[in-house]
């Protein structure tokens, strides 16, 4: 595997919240999911700029939504994991986990 | 009920200085979460942090371009900064001193302002209060020393040479600007380096006279951010005026 293609850690944060949301994965509802589950402010642009690497390489999708008086008529985007972006997530999860099975000491019960 | 607005210099930067196709989406988003939040502070680190986040996206996925506008950026603005201090400045100090001169002369008659006015308003307000009687003979000296011919020709000969370095920054900055992609970002690459090492050089050669160097440099980058940004919007209108015929 090239070093590029490793997911970051940000990377699969998204990838995995693009996973909860489902179809109303866009801008404002990815961020509040990562700020809701890691407790840290997000900036909305890094998400994007992330999203836009992950387009390119082909694990994540978008498509133009409708545009809402609120968001001064301007259309949302909506992001969508493609089953390559499952499958790297798989991996990521996979190779995680084996590398926390001989680490007892950092189990949350442990904590 | 009527919506609030976000912070119209936060909305104006990200605009301009955002970039790549999600620009429109993410002033979406961020107009959104405002009207939940109501926050301007929050809307402005999200700006600020947006324009960093996206400039360095640009410069990281176009490290050759980025490498360009560096070395035209600095080519023009070395260029354009010797011709200043060359031809400029010389031809300023004395051109302020005749100006002003005889401006003050044929309006006061006297080579300092009496105690009037202004100065006795500013002198009465701080006079006993804000100065401690310690400072107080310096206070009045610099007050008096504020009315004074050859102060006022000194502040119009800095104000002229600061504008001049607008004019070169504004000058450099629509010249990297006209001949890159990504212009806004390639234009904030450069302003960056420019003040980086104005800061530099102004901390380690000489940090005595810091104060007076900082005049300079918000203005220089300023300026070149402004020329990135005229540069842009002319290519948009013009781009825009093309697709409509």
């Amino acid at each position: 595997m090239r070093k590029g293609e490793y997911l970051g850690n940000f990377e699969l944060m998204l990838l995995l919240a693009l996973l909860r949301l489902g179809d109303c994965a866009y801008g404002v509802t990815i961020a509040q999911e990562l700020e809701k589950h890691t407790h840290r402010e997000v900036v909305i642009a890094s998400v994007y700029a992330t999203l836009e690497r992950l387009q390119e390489r082909g694990l994540v999708r978008s498509r133009l939504g409708e545009s809402t008086p609120e968001r001064g008529g301007r259309a949302k985007r909506y992001f969508h994991i493609t089953a390559d972006g499952i499958r790297e997530v798989r991996d990521a999860r996979r190779a995680l986990t084996n590398m926390w099975k001989h680490l007892p000491e950092l189990t949350e019960a442990n904590s | 009920m009527t919506q609030r607005q976000p912070p119209r210099l936060a909305l104006w930067m990200l605009k301009h200085f955002g970039s790549g196709p999600d620009n429109d989406a993410l002033l979406g988003d961020l107009a959104e979460q405002y009207a939940e939040k109501n926050s301007a502070w929050w809307y402005w680190r999200q700006t600020l942090g947006g324009i960093v986040v996206t400039t360095f996206k640009d410069i990281r996925n176009h490290k050759l371009l980025a490498l360009r506008a560096l070395i035209v950026g600095w080519f023009v603005f070395w260029f354009l900064w010797g011709r200043l201090m060359q031809y400029g400045v010389p031809f300023f100090q004395p051109v302020t001193q005749v100006v002003v001169e005889s401006l003050y002369k044929s309006l006061f008659a006297v080579r300092s302002l009496p105690e009037v006015g202004v100065v006795r308003a500013v002198r009465n307000l701080f006079e006993g209060r804000v100065v401690g009687p310690a400072n107080r003979f310096e206070f009045m000296l610099f007050l008096r020393s504020v009315g004074h011919v050859e102060n006022v020709a000194w502040f119009c000969y800095g104000a002229l040479a600061t504008l001049g370095a607008c004019v070169v920054g504004i000058l450099s900055g629509w010249i990297v600007g006209r001949l890159h992609r990504r212009k806004v970002s390639m234009v904030l690459a450069h302003g960056t380096t420019v003040l980086v090492n104005w800061i530099v050089l102004g901390l380690t050669t000489h940090p005595v006279v810091w104060p007076p160097l900082s005049w300079f440099v918000p203005v220089l980058t300023l300026g070149m951010v402004l020329g990135g940004v005229l540069c842009a919007s002319r290519r948009a209108t013009t781009r825009q005026q093309s697709l409509s015929v």
